[in-house]
């Protein structure tokens, strides 16, 4: 085998390798990138589940003047954000005013939150419906 | 088979091993952490479709301003005291309004179970509310209307 020949099968090994290389880090790559994607989303599918409203008012009494006045308890397993709370009126997004109930700095399991609509509601049947920020949701049908 | 195509098996070889760890380890976390929540979920769906209460009673007394209420806890769950919540006419009662709160028979207790008696004193009540609705800490709500 002359000199020619291991130069040669010197370079295929070489380029072998470093096409071996290449390929193996792309696939690590994609594959680590993939499972961090489903990472983050598996999290938020859990937090998700963990994440549990009711709104508790009477339905048969909803103080409706001189604002409407809404109580949501935190009924799930996890800490919601409080300041992002979206909060529907007979379908259509209405603006208020969120305050924590008994003292507490928190929205933890077991808090209530008062949500206050700066509105009169006229009378007749209504709808609210309360979205947390994590897609979390409780509806209530009420009559005033 | 040359010393290139071996090398480049033993490459893929290690690739395939480490892109499988990671990948394994990845679904075991997430799915034990889903599964977690999961059970959580059901866990407090079965506890709310066991608690159960009834307003037995709901008197008001003028001359002390005063919301006398019996309730029964008529589910098989045991329902915590603090964790209770009340509207009277509607309106969130806290703090010293909430004069006396009171599992019968069983002394200075936060644990209501079932088939007690808890008695509730709230005042001062002006007018004589016409509503009235508690809330366990699940959510479970039972209401009264005169």
């Amino acid at each position: 085998m002359g000199a020619d020949t291991t130069s040669t099968q010197l370079i295929f090994f070489i380029a072998a390798t470093v096409v071996a290389t290449a390929t193996a880090g792309i696939f690590t790559g994609v594959v680590t990138d993939l499972t961090g994607k489903a990472s983050i989303r598996a999290k938020s599918f859990g937090d998700e589940l963990a994440s549990e409203v009711e709104i508790i008012n009477d339905p048969s009494a909803v103080v409706t003047s001189p604002e409407t006045l809404f109580y949501v308890k935190n009924t799930g397993a996890t800490t919601l954000d409080h300041t992002r709370v979206t909060v529907l009126v007979d379908g259509a997004i209405v603006s208020t005013t969120n305050e924590l109930m008994d003292g507490e700095t928190t929205f933890r399991p077991g808090a209530v939150l008062k949500i206050t609509y700066a509105a009169t509601l006229p009378a007749g049947d209504h709808r609210v419906a309360v979205v947390m920020d994590n897609g979390v949701r409780d509806e209530m049908r009420f009559r005033i | 088979m040359g010393f290139d195509v071996t090398a480049a098996n033993v490459i893929f070889f290690v690739a395939a091993l480490s892109i499988g760890s990671v990948a394994l380890g990845a679904y075991w976390h997430n799915a034990g952490y889903i599964e977690e929540a999961q059970r959580g979920a059901e866990d407090r769906a079965a506890a709310r479709a066991h608690t159960n209460m009834s307003v037995q009673s709901a008197s008001y007394n003028p001359g002390l301003d005063r919301f006398r209420l019996t309730l029964a806890n008529t589910g098989s769950e045991v329902i915590t005291v603090s964790g209770l919540r009340y509207f009277v006419d509607g309106v969130y009662v806290s703090g010293a309004t909430i004069e006396r709160v009171e599992v019968l028979g069983a002394g200075s207790t936060d644990l209501w179970l079932p088939m007690e008696v808890l008695e509730l004193d709230l005042r001062p009540i002006d007018p004589s509310p016409t509503h009235f609705q508690v809330v366990a800490a699940n959510g479970v709500k039972a209401n009264w209307r005169s």
